[in-house]
């Protein structure tokens, strides 16, 4: 069972300003109101962008030492109160060890969470179930966090169960650049593996665990998302959760990376999953040969670090869009196409990425990533939908044959994995959206640094959907709504 | 160096630094203005960061994989 934790950058810079800025020299104590989703794999906690987020001035506080914040009773129960009333089920308690590097909680601080959650199990809970009127009846749950200036420790309280503490597994913000964050004063898992040596004066050590550490999943597993896979295991990705229920066709071969004629009818995701396990034993796969629209799929992206996409529908992109707003996934998406006929064939790429929090999301950007009328349209019906991935890559000759297709596909994975390796490294600013025409010699790039476009306010999906988690529904194809929930807002440790 | 641009709001001339966007310009409390041909843009538009000059900005029929 894992405890996973993903904080939205901008949450993250402000708790660092207020608990480790530089004139600290006393403890202080913060509250966010976050959401939090039970799967069968562990517990996701999500603070997304625009959770609310309490700094307390210092006369909020009866005592504030070196090692020591007590919040004044009123202010604690004001708060509380306002929780109540809110429809967050997760509390975040954060505090500072400001003087320490690493850190792990104190004695006092097992005393101190256990005798809030005490409060929280034996009053609050009650409470809300006893008084509707006082806010919306649900299980909470108890986040503690102590942050240190190079790391952090957090895990969920609940005194009903034994143990009382359920330690965080990992801890990452959700920003322009990957950021795990050191858990406790555990030692990191070192990758030094002879395979990455030729790579080492540019992908750091700390960077290559990094991604021995990261799981993604994998969305769409044909021509384009075959060799993603490849390139991502090749660079160090330590995990990959393969989704896709294609089978592969004699007509794929001439751009499934490493297909064979044997092959042919068998599910292309746990085909390809054969494969890179020969390729790479020691990479941790997940096989779902399922529609990406199965609840199974939504429990193993929400429990991944980030989402990579290789599709050829935008209905998949629209649903991936809010997946990745809802978990506070990181969303890395390529595309092809091809344009024009014999005398002025152009073959073009493209990629976008969403960092929740931070950049704006595909439905909010300036750019036109998705056409949301078509991908409706594919949503209601289930024969346009099958039509158009059924299409070929030639822009409005769904019949015609496309040359050259792999190289293209090689292209634009090429593209996309460097500019993920380029996210976790940092080697310039992240790109957000990126097009590329052949004939004409383009290559747009549009980054952090020259197109800082954050989340528009006015976006339903950055406001009303960010962290949300399961407690929203994603939008599935007519096809695929009635589906059994497997996610639950009930704590299931 | 690039010259100062010249703007008039509510009848006043004003010069602003020529990458000033709208936003930059009006006051704070404005959720919307007229254009001198007549279109409304609300706040969230011209609040918006600008997409770099000459940038494609339409890739919706980019979308095979």
């Amino acid at each position: 069972m894992e405890l996973v934790i993903r904080i939205a950058a901008p949450v993250m810079d402000k708790l660092r300003a207020y608990h480790l800025g530089s004139e600290k020299r006393a403890e202080a104590l913060s509250y966010i109101w976050a959401r939090a989703v039970a799967t069968r794999k562990g517990v996701v906690v999500l603070v997304p962008h625009n959770a609310p987020l309490l700094l307390f001035a210092p006369d909020c506080f009866i005592r504030q030492s070196a090692g020591n914040v007590q919040l004044a009773p009123d202010v604690l129960n004001g708060m509380l109160v306002e929780f109540a009333r809110s429809t967050f089920n997760c509390l975040v308690n954060v505090h500072d060890h400001w003087f320490d590097e690493r850190t792990r909680f104190s004695g006092i601080d097992d005393a101190d969470d256990a005798a809030f959650d005490s409060y929280l199990r034996k009053a609050f809970e009650p409470m809300l179930v006893q008084r509707p009127e006082i806010g919306m009846a649900r299980p909470i749950f108890n986040l503690a966090v102590v942050l240190a200036r190079a790391g952090i420790d957090a895990r969920l309280v609940d005194v009903r169960r034994k143990p009382r503490f359920f330690p965080a597994t990992r801890v990452s913000v959700v920003g322009d650049r990957f950021e795990r964050l050191a858990v406790g004063m555990g030692a990191t898992t070192s990758t030094r593996d002879e395979i990455f040596s030729r790579q080492k004066d540019f992908i750091l050590p700390e960077q290559q665990d990094a991604l021995a550490g990261m799981s993604l999943a994998l969305v769409g597993c044909g021509g384009l998302g075959c060799i993603l896979a490849e390139s991502l295991a090749r660079v160090g990705v330590g995990g990959l959760t393969l989704i896709d229920d294609d089978m592969v066709d004699t007509s794929n071969l001439n751009r499934w990376q490493g297909g064979i004629p044997e092959e042919v009818g068998q599910l292309k995701a746990e085909a390809l999953g054969r494969r890179l396990h020969r390729m790479f034993p020691k990479l941790r796969l997940h096989v779902l040969a399922k529609s990406l629209f199965d609840p199974a799929v939504e429990t193993a992206v929400a429990t991944s670090d980030a989402i990579v996409a290789g599709l050829d529908n935008d209905e998949a992109r629209y649903f991936l869009n809010r997946a990745a707003v809802q978990y506070s996934l990181p969303y890395f998406d390529a595309g092809v196409a091809v344009a024009g006929g014999e005398a002025d064939l152009d073959f073009r790429i493209r990629y976008f990425a969403v960092l929740p929090g931070t950049t704006a999301c595909a439905e909010c950007t300036q750019f036109t990533l998705i056409d949301r009328e078509s991908a409706i349209e594919a949503f209601l019906d289930k024969a346009t939908a099958k039509s158009r991935r059924a299409a070929g890559y030639v822009l409005d000759m769904p019949q015609a044959a496309t040359p050259s297709v792999y190289a293209l596909n090689q292209r634009a994975a090429a593209l996309l994995t460097t500019e993920f390796l380029n996210w976790v490294c940092g080697w310039r600013p992240t790109a957000t959206t990126i097009s590329e025409s052949w004939r004409d010699g383009t290559f747009q790039r549009a980054d952090r640094a020259n197109f800082p476009e954050g989340p528009d306010p006015e976006c339903p999906v950055c406001s009303y959907y960010s962290g949300a988690c399961g407690t929203e529904p994603l939008p599935r194809p007519l096809a695929h709504r009635a589906h059994v929930r497997e996610l639950t807002l009930s704590p299931i440790l | 160096m690039a010259k100062p641009k010249p703007i008039v709001i509510d009848g006043e001339y004003r010069e602003v630094k020529p990458e000033a966007r709208v936003i930059d310009v009006v006051p704070n409390d404005v959720t919307s203005i007229v254009t001198h041909d007549g279109a409304l843009i609300p706040r969230s538009e011209f609040a918006r960061i600008p997409v770099p000059a000459g940038f494609q900005t339409n890739l919706s029929n980019i979308n095979k994989g």
